[in-house]
């Protein structure tokens, strides 16, 4: 690798490159930032207020469970705060926690400025901020969710769940969006956004693991987005998705659910692994072993764990075949999670472990983790699930792998940046105490439940029989708990305490390999003044000569350019050199844009028009002013210049970021009509008649709407081929690409106006049957696709009457096609599922 | 601007479809198996007719040994990629999506043979 300043910008230049990349000050540090690091630190610490406040949950739990026939909580207490503890850790903590870091370390390891599309990067953590204020909001109003984080149907549903449940759906909903968001965002940075060099065999598991998650994300979030909305119509405008009276099935929740829940604890459990694939090799001062075996085991623990969902169904009565398949799916995984352990294993052997605080954590996720992983074989299997289920067997095995394969690496992981993150060295001492405390609190805690659970103590109950004989089992837990929040506190306290008093630390205190720790600690605004030069898969260590070409581009980024904020664009496979790609700057409105969406989402909570009608408004405003603004800034000062004269501002094609991000969006379409077909295939086959009266059936509509789409695609197809690529066109190109914009306009618009007509010209009721229901959703899922591509057909339309650089909106349209032919394939997912699969007779 | 990734553009495909093949496969033969299996047992059962257990059978055991043959020729051709890159006719780059979709492979076609014997020892719709 080569490093920094070894060239020299004058000082005029370095300053305004400075000056570019500058925080934002005064009142605008609290809204406008949109630097990733601002963004990681923020969800990561809004994430960790959630877990103390679920730890404290829990705590409450274990004080009412501490002796037999207690009554310190009322049953329905007990009910709102394990549905609470849950939802909290695993919705507003773990995940989150997770993309904070991601977003925090992503571009510094990789050697990028920032994440691909910062402004969105903000949105999320907003909607994730906001999502998570709606839900605890059901405490101040007193309707605090109960029917558990997993909100099986029909506890959730409209006949025995009260507004308690919409506060719930609409919290997750936006927490969820945030979700996905950020997969995008991480999925972008990993493939194209790379340090010249840095090819495939040479990223580091971090990035290939958060890459991994992130496709998890966006497969296995979709689906529960999904599925929260199927059920908020159900309590809210009487659909029939899960009422058996009217073809429907609860069945379909849980599969819905799962098919989210599993792959979630992978898309926690993956990134603490990925975490240890960092902390051990460097405190080990070694490589890490089996570096290709690594990643193989990355990916197919990714892939399978989309597989497992029907394990968390044993016992609901599906036939042994179908059984079957998931046990053979779930035994699978647990090989390939065991070659990462061996991995460790061999780093630990092959090199000289430092026994410092990051890898006391390690070395107790390995043990706890390989304890969870065991219980995790036993139940898979389907006979011993079917005893184990639902008892604290299973309380005690998750809680192992949750805590055991994500809390325990993430304290790794904050003890090993910490000096990164803050410069200051955290201390030594109190950090081992913290350990210390908290392994042994958390085995306190849970071991115990493994028996409790064999003895036939039942979960989610708010007290036990005394004649059961679980008491003593129950006090260790209750005493454990205490431990472990003590060692918790310890940590946060230690942690903290360094922001002031520890030790000054270096850029690389722990003598790591990857790149962010060439940056400063804490890193400047711009992470690296000069790109560095990637040689080997340990940058650090690795000292090879590097190629002239890649040379070039990051001496072209030294310190430039000094007018727009710009990372380098390089190839996916081998990080050779691309293009540049523009970093936003500070805004107010991705704030405002995630408000208006909360605003909404209070609107329908209180059911107040005015409050909805007012968010609509603040929701376009905000986007309007946001895509403005972009505009304004893209087509100013350096941005009409290739940096270094070679470097092209944005190119069509895979060669800027907003390529990415439409197909980014077309996936996630994509998949969320593929899981509304699907949920109404299952229903399909469940039921003895189907549909009830008749089917949609209006092929003249279909057949225009999808007529209508596939000339939206052609036009702006069109308009994306005219002119060069350079950022002056002929008038004629301009023309053309004005054309092509208002004519996709017009096509879309048609299209939405004949998707639409289809639900009044069809005359289906949708609280008759759950066929209907489907065919209103498809419907809606349908306009909502076409809404999002004319939105961003408006934006080429924008960028063509707003801008001199003529290549900007070419590569809109460009982009306009990609999202159309997504919404194409969305119509043609939503014409099958109502007019084709209703033939399909037995 | 941009460079080419590789000298040769088909080796390119082949070395990265031989990554990808081995997973997609994989989702495809649990997912294939699931829905043939329980929506056709189920969908007959709804409808109060007996399934044909034998011709579902057949379909998913079908099905999976296409897939399996499909994910040890994404193996193979791995394997040849690391193999010339090992020979030094190739980049390191090439070297490792060679080892990593003949893991691949190796991994998902396990798992594909772990699904497809269920319908041979089980009774498919009962």
């Amino acid at each position: 690798m080569t490093t920094d300043q070894e060239t020299g910008p004058s000082a005029e230049e370095r300053a305004r490159f400075a000056q570019t990349w500058a925080r934002p000050s005064g009142w605008r540090r609290i809204l406008m930032p949109v630097q990733h690091k601002s963004v990681g630190t923020r969800y990561m610490v809004t994430a960790f207020v959630f877990f103390f406040v679920g730890g404290l949950q829990a705590l409450l739990m274990r004080v009412q469970l501490a002796q037999p026939e207690q009554d310190v909580l009322s049953p329905q207490t007990y009910n709102e705060l394990f549905t609470m503890h849950g939802t909290t850790m695993m919705f507003l903590f773990a995940v989150p926690f997770l993309e904070g870091l991601a977003a925090y370390l992503l571009p510094l390891m990789l050697g990028a400025r920032d994440m691909p599309f910062a402004r969105y990067n903000t949105f999320n953590y907003w909607c994730y901020l906001l999502g998570g204020i709606i839900l605890y909001s059901s405490f101040v109003v007193g309707m605090v969710p109960d029917a558990g984080w997993f909100a099986y149907v029909p506890l959730s549903g409209p006949e025995f769940a009260d507004k308690a449940m919409d506060i719930w759906l609409f919290g997750l909903a936006l927490a969820e969006l945030a979700a996905i968001g950020a997969a995008i965002e991480m999925i972008v940075v990993v493939l194209a956004m790379r340090a010249p060099g840095m090819s495939l065999d040479r990223m580091p598991i971090f990035a290939w693991t958060m890459l991994c998650v992130a496709a998890m994300i966006i497969l296995a979030f979709v689906p529960l987005l999904v599925g929260s909305l199927l059920l908020e119509l159900d309590r809210n405008i009487g659909t029939a998705f899960f009422d058996t009276e009217r073809g429907g099935d609860p069945l379909l929740w849980q599969h819905l659910f799962w098919i989210f829940g599993h792959p979630e604890v992978y898309v926690m459990f993956l990134p603490g692994a990925a975490i240890i694939s960092h902390v051990v090799p460097v405190h080990s001062r070694h490589r890490l072993v089996g570096y290709p075996f690594v990643v193989a085991a990355v990916v197919v623990t990714a892939i399978m764990s989309l597989g497992l969902w029907v394990h968390h169904m044993y016992t609901t009565g599906l036939p042994p075949v179908t059984l079957s398949f998931f046990t053979a799916a779930s035994m699978s995984i647990s090989v390939a999670s065991g070659v990462q352990v061996v991995a460790w294993i061999a780093t630990l052997w092959s090199g000289r472990p430092r026994l410092t605080v990051p890898m006391l954590f390690s070395l107790g996720f390995l043990f706890t983790f390989v304890a969870g992983g065991i219980t995790g074989v036993m139940v898979a299997s389907a006979p011993f699930d079917a005893q184990a289920h639902d008892t604290y067997f299973v309380v005690a095995h998750f809680h192992y792998v949750l805590i055991g394969g994500m809390l325990f690496p993430v304290l790794a992981g904050l003890f090993h940046w910490w000096p990164k993150f803050t410069g200051r060295m955290p201390s030594a001492r109190l950090g081992t105490v913290s350990f210390w405390l908290a392994f042994v609190g958390f085995h306190l805690t849970f071991f115990p439940m493994h028996l409790s659970g064999l003895w036939g103590m039942p979960r989610r109950v708010f007290t036990y029989d005394a004649g059961l004989g679980v008491g003593v089992l129950n006090l260790l837990s209750t005493i454990g708990a205490f431990i472990f929040a003590a060692g918790l506190v310890l940590t946060a306290a230690t942690l903290l305490g360094a922001l002031r008093r520890g030790e000054r630390s270096g850029a690389n205190p722990w003598g790591a390999d990857t790149l962010e720790w060439v940056a400063d600690s804490p890193p400047a605004a711009p992470n690296f003044g000069r790109i560095p030069v990637v040689t080997g898969r340990a940058p650090l260590w690795d000292r090879a000569p590097s190629d002239p070409e890649l040379e070039r581009m990051s001496a072209a980024f030294d310190h430039a350019p000094q007018n727009v904020r710009a990372t380098p664009f390089t190839t996916v496979l081998s990080a050779l050199p691309n293009t540049a790609a523009v970093q936003a700057g500070p805004t107010f409105w991705p704030f405002l844009a995630a408000g208006g969406l909360a605003m909404a989402a209070a609107g329908l909570l209180l059911e107040s028009g005015w409050v909805l009608g007012a968010s609509v408004l603040v929701i376009i405003a905000a986007f309007v002013a946001w895509e403005l603004q972009n505009e304004r800034e893209l087509g100013a000062g350096e941005s009409t210049e290739p940096v270094g004269g070679e470097y092209l501002v944005e190119a069509p094609g895979p060669l800027s970021p907003g390529w990415w991000g439409a197909v980014g969006a077309a996936v996630v379409l994509v998949v969320a009509v593929t899981t509304v077909a699907f949920s109404m295939l299952f229903l399909q086959v469940n039921a003895p008649v189907w549909p009830h009266g008749k089917a949609l059936g209006l092929p003249w509509l279909s057949a225009g709407t999808g007529l209508a789409l596939a000339l939206a695609i052609a036009a702006s197809w069109w308009g994306s081929r005219r002119g060069p690529l350079s950022h002056d066109a002929p008038p004629t190109a301009r023309g053309a690409h004005l054309v092509a914009a208002v004519t996709t306009t017009f096509a879309g618009a048609l299209a939405l106006v004949l998707a639409v007509a289809q639900w009044p010209a069809g005359g289906l009721d949708h609280t008759a049957h759950s066929y209907d229901s489907g065919v209103l959703m498809l419907v809606g899922t349908l306009a909502l696709a076409i809404l999002l591509g004319l939105g961003l057909t408006v934006c080429s339309l924008v960028a063509r009457l707003t801008h001199t650089r003529d290549i900007r909106p070419r590569i809109m349209l460009q982009n306009a096609a990609v999202l159309w032919t997504g919404v194409l394939v969305v119509w043609a997912v939503a014409w099958a599922a109502t007019d084709l699969m209703p033939l399909a007779v037995v | 601007m941009a460079a080419p990734e590789a000298t040769r553009p088909r080796s390119t495909h082949l070395a990265v479809a031989a990554v990808l093949v081995p997973p997609v496969a994989w989702v495809c033969a649990l997912g294939l198996s699931y829905v043939v299996q329980d929506f056709a047992c189920t969908a007959y059962a709804s409808a109060g007719r007996n399934p044909p257990t034998t011709v579902i059978g057949t379909v998913v055991v079908t099905l999976d040994v296409v897939l399996l043959v499909l994910t040890l020729a994404a193996g193979v051709v791995a394997w040849r990629t690391g193999r010339h890159a090992t020979a030094g006719d190739s980049s390191p780059l090439f070297g490792f999506l060679g080892r990593l979709g003949t893991f691949l492979s190796l991994g998902f076609a396990a798992g594909i043979v772990m699904i497809a014997v269920n319908p041979l020892v089980l009774e498919v719709c009962a």
